[in-house]
């Protein structure tokens, strides 16, 4: 209990700092009654949620693909989604519904991870792996050209969004994330075993007892669905879905019996400890998110490392 | 529990590997596989621990088809002690010998005090108890092989598979692995692989030498192990030293 207990509070501490602290403090008896109180509420969610969700799909990534450098956009979903919004803001139908970049972005992602998976269909990890990353250049590659093509107001917005921010998270797609995102969350904790097992190698978890072809297909599809409706919801948050797993592994356990809810949970006060600092860092202006992220992610994972070794 | 093949052969794209192989495994029985690299030791192993498929013939377990048992109900009868390195995730000895018990543990729940004392005693039986709190890749070859045959313990199958369950380990801890199947064979069905010849003829209730393609020799070890089946197999000249285990090769 003490593993999920006190992240828990934590948790709660920091989702309140959340409302009170940004641009403007809200004063405690407002706090009711103030409307930027409610949009940050929406905003603390979503960085709740997209964090456990980026955390638990760089977990689930690292463990069947045996890399402990995997995370969440390694099969190429990020840069999928990030052709999909592209698309929609050069095409202009980012002006016509506040839906189009989000579900531009989740049909790229979606439509990347299908085509990853139907190339590696006859290979195990390792052709799953080199698929994706190959993908991912190629998206990449087309994603360089959508914006070379693009004019200054398009690639600003595009740019914006390519970095991660939560600013614009829609509330009324926020709740199916998190439905979604809670279903997975609850599926992966009753395969942690098969989770451990694909750790240690297709032909351990074999003798096992586990049906690797499945279950390895089953996790691929929960992380990349956490993954994909993380980045149509805020764009590509980098960093969340590589460090935290590393963390909660050296801070609790590497079995997933016993790290995927703290998992969760350290991923979602990651991400809202950084959204907050991103409304703190420069006055008067916000940061995306994934610069925090980045910028916070990378020397704390280099102190891991060091610390590892 | 009896595992049996009978008549298997299996082909990999580059060619066939193991030819009209049969043979029983048995409780009561410790049976060694040997034989030169490439002979289709570890590829039998592989499939008679159902991760091949043989392209002809079968492999039952109590009169049933291997191919029948679900995933779980086969790792729960059939225990298989594979070439494994280290995970790339760090977990501790005493969580890797509990993935062991698997297919007994509750999905949702921790270990329960049968599973955890389950662990404690194979760790102890193994010698192991002091690097419980360990991660696997900080250990050495022959430490993380000590856990993989606890780990295998653990699991309390019918039927033991071990590959080369010696090849990391010095000769003394050769010695008490091999005693630890010895004991393990009075309730299961055991068998071995190694190429440490001297081993093999010490603990083996039957010996099965393998040349390219499949079984050359069976039997008790000093009906297999003879100079000119040594020569025949490993194109070289073997000496036979007997002592009061067995007879013990010398290659010049």
């Amino acid at each position: 209990m003490k593993r999920i207990f006190l992240p828990l509070l934590l948790l709660a501490a920091v989702f309140v700092a959340g409302i009170f602290f940004g641009a403007e403090t809200i004063a405690l008896k407002d706090v009711l009654d103030s409307p930027v109180a409610e949009l940050r509420f929406f905003r603390m969610l979503g960085a709740m949620f997209i964090g456990g969700a980026l955390s638990l799909s760089g977990m689930a990534f690292q463990a069947v693909l045996r890399n402990p450098l995997a995370e969440p956009y390694t099969l190429g979903v990020s840069a999928g989604a990030g052709v999909g919004a592209a698309v929609a803001f050069i095409t202009g139908i980012h002006a016509v519904t506040v839906y189009a970049v989000p579900f531009a972005a989740l049909a790229g992602a979606l439509l990347t991870l299908l085509l990853v998976l139907y190339i590696s269909r006859a290979g195990g990890g390792e052709k799953l792996l080199l698929s994706g990353v190959i993908a991912g250049t190629i998206c990449s590659s087309i994603l360089m050209f959508l914006l070379s093509v693009a004019s200054s107001d398009e690639v600003a917005a595009a740019s914006w969004w390519l970095l991660g921010d939560l600013q614009s998270v829609n509330e009324k797609l926020l709740f199916p994330m998190i439905g979604v995102t809670l279903l997975v969350l609850l599926y992966l904790r009753w395969r942690a075993g098969e989770l451990d097992l694909l750790a240690l190698g297709e032909k351990e978890a074999f003798f096992l007892g586990v049906n690797v072809r499945r279950m390895t297909l089953a996790v691929v599809l929960c992380a990349s669905i956490l993954a994909a409706s993380s980045v149509a919801l805020a764009g590509a948050v980098g960093f969340c879905g590589l460090i935290v797993p590393h963390a909660v592994r050296r801070l609790c356990s590497s079995s997933h019996r016993k790290n995927l809810f703290p998992m969760f949970i350290w991923g979602a006060v990651f991400l809202m400890l950084c959204d907050i600092l991103s409304r703190l860092v420069l006055p008067g202006q916000e940061l995306p998110v994934g610069v925090v992220t980045s910028i916070t992610g990378g020397p704390v994972f280099l102190w891991i490392l060091n610390r590892k070794k | 529990m009896f595992l049996e093949a009978e008549n298997i052969s299996f082909s990999y794209r580059t060619g066939k590997i193991l030819s009209d192989c049969s043979l029983t495994l048995a409780p009561g029985k410790l049976t060694v596989i040997t034989g030169p690299n490439g002979s289709g030791k570890s590829t039998l192993i592989h499939l008679l621990g159902g991760l091949l498929a043989p392209s002809a013939g079968e492999i039952r377990l109590d009169g049933k088809k291997l191919t029948s048992f679900s995933h779980i109900e086969r790792a729960c009868r059939v225990g298989v002690l594979a070439q494994e390195k280290p995970p790339a995730l760090d977990f501790s000895v005493a969580e890797r010998i509990m993935m062991g018990r698997f297919a007994h543990l509750p999905r949702l729940f921790d270990p329960g005090c049968e599973d955890l004392k389950t662990v404690a005693e194979v760790m102890e039986f193994t010698g192991i108890t002091s690097l419980k709190d360990k991660v696997c890749s900080h250990l050495s070859g022959g430490e993380y092989q000590k856990v993989l045959i606890a780990s295998l313990l653990a699991r309390k199958t019918p039927v033991m598979l071990l590959d080369e369950p010696t090849s990391a380990l010095d000769p003394a801890g050769a010695l008490k692995t091999m005693e630890i199947f010895r004991q393990q064979k009075e309730n299961s069905a055991v068998a071995v692989v190694t190429h440490d010849l001297a081993l093999a003829a010490s603990f083996a209730d039957e010996l099965i030498l393998f040349s390219e393609g499949g079984i050359f020799a069976s039997g008790t070890p000093e009906k297999v192990l003879t100079a000119e089946n040594i020569a025949s197999v490993y194109h070289c000249k073997a000496e036979l030293l007997y002592s009061s285990t067995g007879p013990v090769p010398i290659f010049r």
